[in-house]
Formats: C-alpha cells, structure tokens, sequence
C-alpha cells in the first residue's frame, strides 16, 4: 500500500479513483503520564511521553485509514492529510485521510 | 484512466467499534475504583505505621507555636487557635452528632475561657482519670500531656486535636447528667491521643489528598472525580470508625479502672440516639460507628446495668452514678 | 447521607446519558447509512487539481460543519479511559458521526447547486464552547471543498 501526500506518483499511472478514505483515532495517556507532563511542564522540554502517544495515534489513523482502502480494492492513497486536534484534556484526535486509488507502473 | 462515478460504500467498523460500551465501562471502573481503594488502603496503613513514629514533642511544638501566636495577636478580631486539619479532625473526632461533617464550632478565644471554674473543674477531672490511666491497661508508653477545653457551644461535642488538646463543649455538659458519661467521654478522647489518632487521620488525609489530585491531575469529568473521592473517603472512614472503636475499648479500661463499674458511661449515647436516631444500614458512610453498637459494645464489654434515655437506673443494685461536679453542672443553668 | 445522594445523583445522570445516548447515536447511523445511499453520486475526492473533462466547470467552496456534544456516559467513560490510558472508543464513533454528518451536509450543498463532484476536501476539528479542561465541550468538525458545476448546474 502505498501512501503519499502527492498528487502524481512518479513512473505510476492512477488507473481508477476510489474515493475518500479516512481513519482516526482518539487516544489518551494513563493517567501517571499526565502527572508527569505537569511536572515537566515547569521545567520544559520535550513531552515523549505525548510525543509517542501522538505517534501512536497517527499510525493507528494511517492503519485505519489503509483499511478502508484495502477495503475498496486500492492499491494506493495518494493526497494524504492529517488533522490532529486536542479535545480534552490529555486526549487528542487525530484523522488521516486521502484520496484511495488503484496505481499502475507506467 | 477512469473517473470516479460514486463514493465508495466503505465497511463499517473501521473508524468505530460496535461494541456495547457499556462492557468496557463496567470493566474501567471496576478496575479503577478497585485500584483507588487499594491505595487508599496502603496509604491508611502507612499512616497508621508512620504516624506513631513521629514524636508527642513535635505535636507539642506545633501547637505551641500556634498558642504563642495567638496570645501575641489581640484576641478579639484574630482567628481562633486552631490549626487548618481542625476541620477534618473534628469531622473525624468525637463527632457525637449524626452529621458526617459537623461544622466546626467557631471557637473564639474569648470563649476559651469563658468559665474559669468549670473549666477548672474538667481540667482536674482529666487528671484524676489520667491517674486512673496510668493504673490501667490504657496506659501510653511515652509521657503525654493533655490539655482540656471547654468551650462555649450548644452542639453536644467534644474532640482531640494535635498536641493532647481535648475539647468538650458546654452543650455536652448539658446533655450529661453523671460525671461518669463525661468521664467516658474524655478517655474515649484521650485514648485518641494516646493512640495518636489526630496525627493518623491527618496525614492518612494528606495522603490520600495527593492520590486523588495526583489521579485527578490533567483528568476530566468533575463528577467522576467526586465518585471517586467519595471512594476514598468511604475507605477512610472505616479506619476511622476503627479508631473509634480503639478508643471506646479504652475507654472502658480507664472508667473500669476509675469508678470500678461503667454504669452511666453509655448515658451520653443513649442520649446522642434518643435525640438524632440511628440507622445501621448507613454505618459505612459516617466516621464513626453507630451509637447502638457502641453501646452494645460497652454493655457487653462491662457488667454495664442499662439505663434508659431519661437516665433512671433500673436493675436492683446498680452502682451509684457519680454526680456531675457542681462547676459543671452551673454551666447549664448559666445563661 | 450525602455521599449516597451524590452517587445517586451520578448514577442518574449516567444511566441518561447512556440511554438517550445510545438511542441517539443508533438513529442517527441510521439516518447516515440512508443519506450516504441517496448522495453517492456526489463525489469527493482530495485531489487538488481537476480532471482535465472539468476545465469548462464553473467552481464553487462548498463547506458543511456540525457541533456536536457528548452525553454524560461518554464523558465519564472516556474519563475512567483516560485514567488508563489507550483508546478512547467512546469518542470515536462520536467524531466517526460528526465527521460523516459534515460530508453529508457539504455533499447536499453541492447537489443544490447541481456539481458532482468535490475536490480539493479538508476537514477541521476544533473545541468551540464548554467546559474549558473539563472534558470534551462541544466539537466542530468542519469539512470543505471546492465544488465543480457543470455549465447550465444552478449556483
């Protein structure tokens, strides 16, 4: 499965368009990460704890979003984009979607 | 190359689960309610262990500190001589009305002393007890130091805070015919301190504060927080009517050692649950036992002889009640 | 006393928020699977630049956007969740809803003015109201595009 956030895939030919796709997710971290975080926010740096969790988070979009796309029968989803948005504290969404095509060697 | 004619029709379940929330939230809570009380349970033992640890001198400091504090600022418009934990410890303490929190008495200093003789009079009660005390079995290992209150408030109460200060209110004068229910009373109070009870519910308090703000931290959902804190609390309270129970059984060494009988020592009770009623089945929300098991307890503990809620003694041959000390008893006809 | 009237009160409240909260998130896929039926011939893509059989299309932004809210279950789920740690499922379908009801909303749009076709579609989540830390408040999830109408299609 091939993802990208370009239109024309180099030495591939899009055969067929399939349509949008999209997978999200909503993810939190337990609640001793959080504790933490607050701690670290006086000090500053960087939050890997929120770093991983926002990884996960955008892989597990990128998985759901290929499982849509399997789905339909496309090989490919070409203009991929991402959304993530915080909606509660320490929670955060994030949505992958894209354009599902089946791609084919020039 | 073809052009897309219709949207596809993607599976669902992708994006959601069609799995009944209910099950997982079920399971959630279960799991997390269980840890709470866990830690509350730990963080209660610890207290427990740890607090006996600290020493009566160190209790002492404080509450000196805050005396001479008190005696420095003018009397009349400062707060009252007690420590910020006053609240929880009387919420903890000998809480004789049904109320799960009674408010804190206002206490004034110009009401400390409000009845130099009476006051006198319970003073030199305490020590005859403490005496009693050191005959009995309820005798503390270290050397304590108590200092009795009397202040001037209607609600029927009395309570131990930090440092071996005891306070009794006049409204349980009132409501005590005998010197032997007020005798109860204050052993019941001084075997708090003597078991370090104020210091326990105080840092076991402490703790369990910071548990739930560390839980609560970067969390959500006020209302689940307050389940939860009422979780903890619940967990405390048994440990609290725990001490309770510690300090009743105490008690009755002292009274047994003192007057060598505990007629009248259930008067107070008896009194408590005429006035307010008493239902076992909401035992586990309170602080403190209920009264009619605490006065099973005693009349099972001694040849106790049941008095009713008028005071009367009825079995033949019951031992004669101490009466209550003229000081204390003119705080009740006092205006 | 108070401590059973609390968890009374919560329990209540729960109990609502999941029975109304089920019904409503039930009828409203519904309602989704039968719209998404009707507009299937509306269709978006994310390409951004048209296939060259629409250069003589007119172009119009079409947008649709929702606010939804959660219902008290979801909030203490997602709560008791967020204790643990992982994935918030009761969020999930919620955003799934809103993210569909918006499409659905832009695709009617776009039939109105007589297109076919949407290109160039992005969405937008934001928190707008409520609660600020205290959960999830209201979301608004915004999705636009850019509509081609063919020439002689109402604007």
């Amino acid at each position: 499965m091939l993802i990208s956030n370009i239109e024309v895939v180099p030495g591939k030919r899009v055969t067929q368009h399939l349509g949008l796709v999209q997978g999200s997710t909503v993810r939190a971290k337990h609640a001793g990460k959080d504790l933490m975080a607050g701690f670290k926010n006086i000090f500053g740096g960087e939050l890997s704890s929120y770093t991983d969790l926002l990884q996960e988070s955008r892989q597990e979009a990128i998985d759901r979003m290929t499982a849509q796309a399997q789905s339909i029968g496309a090989n490919a989803v070409i203009n991929v984009r991402f959304a993530t948005s915080a909606i509660a504290a320490g929670a955060s969404e994030i949505l992958a979607y894209g354009t599902a095509v089946t791609l084919e060697d020039r | 190359m073809t052009r897309l004619r219709v949207n596809p029709k993607i599976p669902e379940g992708i994006n959601s689960s069609a799995e009944n929330p209910l099950k997982e939230f079920l399971w959630l809570l279960a799991g997390v309610v269980t840890t709470l009380v866990l830690a509350v349970l730990l963080f209660s033992v610890l207290a427990q262990w740890l607090a006996p640890l600290i020493p009566f001198r160190w209790e002492q400091a404080v509450t000196e500190l805050f005396e001479q504090q008190l005696n420095e600022e003018s009397p009349l418009n400062e707060e009252p001589p007690r420590e910020p934990e006053t609240a929880k410890d009387v919420a903890s303490r000998e809480g004789a009305t049904a109320h799960i929190n009674p408010a804190v008495p206002e206490m004034r200093l110009d009401e400390v002393d409000l009845f130099p003789a009476a006051a006198l009079a319970l003073q030199e009660l305490g020590e005859r007890l403490l005496r009693s005390q050191e005959r009995s079995a309820a005798r503390p290992s270290e050397h304590i130091q108590y200092h009795f209150h009397l202040l001037a408030e209607t609600t029927p109460n009395a309570w131990a805070t930090l440092g071996g200060h005891i306070f009794v209110t006049t409204g349980l004068l009132s409501v005590t015919r005998s010197e032997n229910a007020l005798a109860m009373v204050l052993s019941h109070e001084m075997a708090h301190v003597n078991h370090r009870h104020p210091i326990q519910s105080l840092s076991r308090g402490a703790l369990v504060q910071f548990l739930l703000l560390a839980v609560s931290g970067g969390q959500s959902a006020s209302a689940l927080n307050s389940v939860l804190g009422q979780a903890g609390l619940l967990t405390m309270s048994s440990f609290s009517r725990d001490m309770e129970r510690e300090a009743d059984a105490a008690a009755v060494q002292v009274l047994l050692s003192h007057y060598g009988h505990l007629q009248g020592a259930d008067e107070f009770f008896q009194q408590m649950l005429s006035e307010h009623g008493d239902s076992r089945w909401r035992e586990w929300t309170q602080t403190h036992p209920n009264l009619a098991a605490r006065i099973e307890r005693l009349k099972s503990q001694g040849a106790i002889v049941m008095t009713d809620s008028g005071g009367e003694s009825q079995g033949k041959g019951a031992p004669a009640l101490t009466p209550l000390d003229p000081r204390l008893g003119a705080i009740v006809t006092a205006p | 006393m108070e401590a059973l009237l609390q968890l009374g009160v919560f329990l209540t409240l729960l109990l609502c928020g999941y029975v109304f909260g089920r019904r409503a998130e039930r009828k409203h896929y519904q309602s989704i699977f039968q719209r998404e039926d009707e507009l299937r011939h509306i269709v978006v893509t994310t390409e951004r630049v048209p296939e060259p059989e629409f250069l003589q299309h007119r172009f119009h932004l079409v947008n649709g956007s929702v606010v939804i809210s959660v219902d008290y279950f979801k909030v203490v789920a997602a709560g008791l969740r967020s204790l643990i740690g992982g994935r918030i499922t009761a969020y999930e379908s919620l955003l799934d809803r809103a993210r569909r009801e918006a499409l659905l909303r832009m695709q009617e749009q776009a039939r109105t003015m007589g297109a076919e076709t949407i290109i160039n579609t992005k969405f937008e989540t934001s928190r707008v109201s409520g609660n600020a830390g205290q959960g999830l408040g209201s979301m608004e999830v915004l999705v636009y595009g850019t509509a081609l109408i063919p020439v002689g299609g109402r604007t």
